[in-house]
């Protein structure tokens, strides 16, 4: 009785442990969701940092890419600050409505299908109508997978300036003079990377390199490991 | 003829000078007095040159003439000695400076000798006394002929440097802005330095910021080369009245600190093609620097008040001439969504006072303030085109239309007030999707908030939270185990692929299945005759040969191997299988004579049955 007494005891403070450790977790990021991410674009775009709510909606854009509060709102913050919108390819504008990743799984899935019908085709020849659908679905599936893909590619390279006024200079110090001045909330794609300073183009095409401080970009590794994001509230703080 | 005598003309008053300094020699101290120019403009000066020679070494003071003040500016001294007889010469100069204008008389300072007398005209503030003007020369004012007058304003390093204000010519209207180029100009040599930039006199007029780097030309003043700086800019007038516009110029000039030796000398004698400027002055006396700020002529401006009558509400102090152009940065939008208005101003005159309110209270639309950006289209900022944006948003579904916005200045060409409106722009408004600000429906996207509460920032309203997160924001595409597993599936299914087809093609392969099917019993016979040549059974081991050729030659003839004998062998090799036919015939014999061999034959027709399984093979 003694014994079960302790191991009662023992299960109870377990318990209020793991409650405090869960109360705790709900303040700090656990992982990051279009709805998040939104969330503290919104409160950025109402304080004034524009270039950290255009960077969060971007971030949102990518897990939520139909969402058309995301896409109003960055719409939005960009025309207030007088930075011109990005422009999308006829590939990503038509695949919006169906999320990356889900369409990444889509892919896989349509593989499988491809695959299997293909090789179905091979051992059961007098069915081959009804395989090669199979086929032709999974092709399909496996096409616009690879057309996502595609119309993702510039995304992964993009990054947002965060600062005032960043300059672009002619080579990767900071002493090289400046070409051109970069404006807060910038769209700009990122072609090179050289110690501290990476090679943007903008939008017009014109290219410089820029202080790897003064920028962040869209698609990051593990937020949650890193702290990217809480570094990125600091230095816009 | 007369080019031969002005040719030794010089050479005659050198000569004729000595003769006279020798026979003056012992006689009293000889004064003479020289002054250049006779004719001056009040504000310019003149040169006074007193010479005395002889045995006295005194210098002589100019006389007190009321109205001409003297500046001595040097003195210089020289001692001959001919023929054991010495003589010096003692000049002085000064510098001659009117008070007032008229005609002045200097009286004669020695016995024997003439007045001199001093004309000055009323003064226009530039070197005008200069007299000539070269034929294809600039319209610069002309520069003066002697030395520098250092002074804080109205100063000229007179025939060396200028400074002027390039005005139109006309009445100017308050808030108008007119280009302007401010000119300075010099002598090669006689400005060292600049020591600032161009400053205005008068508070009724705002000048642009003026660059640093003025654009640099070479004309001829004068039939001398003269380098001038001009700087474009913008002036605005500020108020109303009748005013008087100079510039000050700040410069460090290189002044003369000795008097011009050739002026005494007879006139021709130390031509300017012969020697320069800067070169007689090092040769003949020094020169010093001195900072000087050199002012331009006063240019008499009238500004007029803008007319009060048929001014427009929309106007907003812009005057000069504009064309306004606008847009709407979609042609479809939902209610709710922000779209950008855009108008853009351009044209010539003051951009400064260029500004639009926009879209102010419309309904149906909600408006924000407008931003403005300017982008010159001159190096001033005279012309350019003005952008103003404004986050407009449609609160309605349906075709709606942005009014058209009125843009008002005045033309100080027409001198009347102009207004200029753009086209109304139109918009097809979807219904709200998503939850936008002005749609009367709930949000549509999961997680939106009711769209009522989102209208006061302009904002979508913040979405709830359903719980499901990601660790990265790396698409799926671009992750190494995603990529590694789509991979390792795409093989899978081509080894499999592969697979199939191989098992296809051997089963559809019937002469490549006989084939091997013959090979295999081939290879089972001769196991067989090794068998029997151990075993010492000649009539197995003839027999495993037999059936070993039969395979061989029924996969070459795609025959059944047992309808193989003798006679078909003639029929088919016409007679040229002998040793084929031969081993036939020894099967026969052995299987029913019980005939036995040697090992060493065993060997021997073993090698035999080979050679014939290839040339049967190569048949």
């Amino acid at each position: 009785m003694r014994l079960f007494h302790i191991l009662a005891v023992c299960l109870v403070i377990g318990q209020a442990a793991t409650a405090a450790q869960a109360g705790e977790s709900n303040t700090a990021p656990s992982g990051y969701s279009a709805a998040t991410l939104f969330n503290r674009a919104n409160a950025c775009a109402r304080t004034g940092k524009t270039g950290l709510a255009i960077l969060n909606y971007e971030r949102a854009q990518l897990l939520a890419p139909s969402d058309a509060d995301v896409a109003a709102n960055l719409h939005f913050v960009r025309a207030k600050a007088g930075l011109p919108d990005t422009s999308e390819s006829w590939l990503s504008r038509s695949l919006i409505w169906i999320r990356p990743n889900t369409l990444a799984w889509l892919g896989s899935f349509g593989l499988v299908l491809a695959g299997v019908g293909i090789l179905l085709v091979r051992l059961y020849s007098q069915r081959r109508l009804a395989f090669r659908a199979l086929i032709f679905a999974g092709a399909l599936l496996v096409v616009t997978d690879i057309g996502s893909a595609i119309a993702m590619w510039p995304k992964a390279n993009e990054a947002v300036i965060m600062v005032r006024e960043a300059p672009a200079r002619t080579s990767p110090v900071l002493a090289a003079e400046p070409l051109f001045k970069l404006r807060e909330g910038e769209s700009v794609t990122v072609r090179a990377e050289h110690q501290d300073f990476s090679l943007v183009q903008t939008a017009a095409g014109r290219s410089g390199w820029v202080d790897r401080a003064d920028l962040s970009r869209v698609v990051i590794g593990d937020l949650v490991k890193t702290g990217r994001g809480i570094s990125e509230l600091a230095k816009a703080r | 003829m007369k080019t031969n005598l002005s040719r030794f003309r010089p050479m005659i008053a050198v000569i004729a000078a000595v003769m006279a300094l020798a026979s003056k020699a012992s006689a009293a101290p000889d004064v003479t007095t020289q002054l250049e120019p006779g004719q001056i403009a009040l504000g310019q000066s003149a040169q006074l040159t007193i010479t005395v020679s002889g045995d006295g070494n005194d210098a002589v003071s100019p006389p007190a003439v009321p109205g001409l003040e003297f500046v001595s500016v040097g003195q210089s001294s020289q001692f001959e000695s001919i023929n054991g007889v010495a003589s010096s010469t003692t000049s002085a100069t000064y510098e001659v400076i009117p008070q007032r204008a008229g005609t002045f008389t200097i009286p004669a300072l020695s016995r024997g000798s003439q007045p001199l007398v001093l004309q000055v005209g009323p003064g226009n503030g530039n070197g005008g006394a200069t007299t000539g003007n070269n034929p294809g020369a600039s319209s610069l004012p002309p520069p003066a002929t002697s030395g520098l007058s250092a002074g804080t304003t109205s100063l000229k390093q007179e025939g060396s440097a200028f400074v002027r204000l390039q005005l139109p010519g006309r009445a100017l209207f308050v808030g108008e802005s007119v280009p302007v180029d401010i000119q300075m100009g010099f002598r090669p040599g006689s400005v060292t330095s600049l020591n600032g930039l161009p400053t205005l006199n008068g508070d009724a007029f705002m000048l642009n910021k003026l660059s640093s780097k003025p654009e640099q030309t070479e004309e001829v003043v004068q039939g001398k080369p003269c380098t001038v700086l001009t700087w474009h800019s913008v002036l605005a007038a500020v108020k109303p009245g009748d005013f008087s516009l100079t510039v000050d110029m700040p410069l460090t000039v290189r002044m003369r600190t000795a008097p011009q030796r050739r002026m005494q000398l007879p006139g021709g004698f130390f031509d300017d093609s012969m020697i320069d400027d800067s070169v007689l002055q090092s040769f003949f006396g020094g020169t010093t620097e001195k900072e000087i700020t050199l002012t331009s002529d006063p240019d008499a401006v009238k500004i007029l008040p803008l007319p009060t009558e048929g001014r427009p509400a929309s106007f907003s102090g812009a005057v000069g001439k504009f064309e306004v152009a606008s847009e709407l940065s979609a042609a479809k939008s939902a209610a709710g969504d922000p779209l950008t208005l855009r108008l853009k101003v351009t044209g010539t005159g003051s951009f400064d006072r260029v500004n639009s309110k926009m879209l102010g209270e419309v309904d149906g639309w909600k408006t924000y303030r407008p931003t403005a950006t300017f982008e010159p289209g001159d190096s001033a900022g005279y012309s350019g085109e003005k952008d103003f944006e404004q986050a407009v948003i449609p609160m309605q579904p349906g075709r709606q239309t942005a009014p058209a916005l009125a843009f008002s200045f005045f033309n100080p060409e027409t001198r009347q007030y102009e207004t200029k409106l753009t086209a109304p722009l139109t918009v097809e408004v979807s219904p709200a999707i998503g939850g936008g600000l002005a749609a009367a429906a709930p949000a549509s996207t999961p997680g939106s908030s009711p769209a009522s509460e989102s209208s006061r920032d302009g904002l979508r309203p913040d979405h709830v939270e359903n719980g499901g997160t990601v660790s990265t924001l790396r698409l799926l595409y671009f992750q190494p185990w995603f990529v590694g597993t789509q991979s390792a599936l795409v093989l899978s299914f081509a080894g499999g692929l592969v697979f199939l087809r191989r098992r296809e093609r051997r089963v559809n392969d019937t002469d490549g299945a006989r084939q091997r099917e013959a090979s295999s019993a081939v290879a089972n016979c001769m196991a067989e005759m090794d068998a029997a040549s151990t075993a010492g059974d000649a009539a197995r081991f003839f027999q495993s040969a037999r059936v070993a050729l039969q395979q061989r030659l029924a996969g070459r003839w795609h025959i059944a191997p047992a309808s193989i004998t003798i006679a078909e062998i003639d029929e088919r090799l016409n007679g040229d299988g002998g040793e084929i036919r031969h081993i036939f015939a020894i099967a026969d014999q052995a299987a029913y004579s019980g005939q036995h061999l040697k090992t060493e034959d065993f060997k021997e027709w073993k090698d035999i049955v080979c050679n014939q399984l290839k040339h049967a093979e190569a048949l």
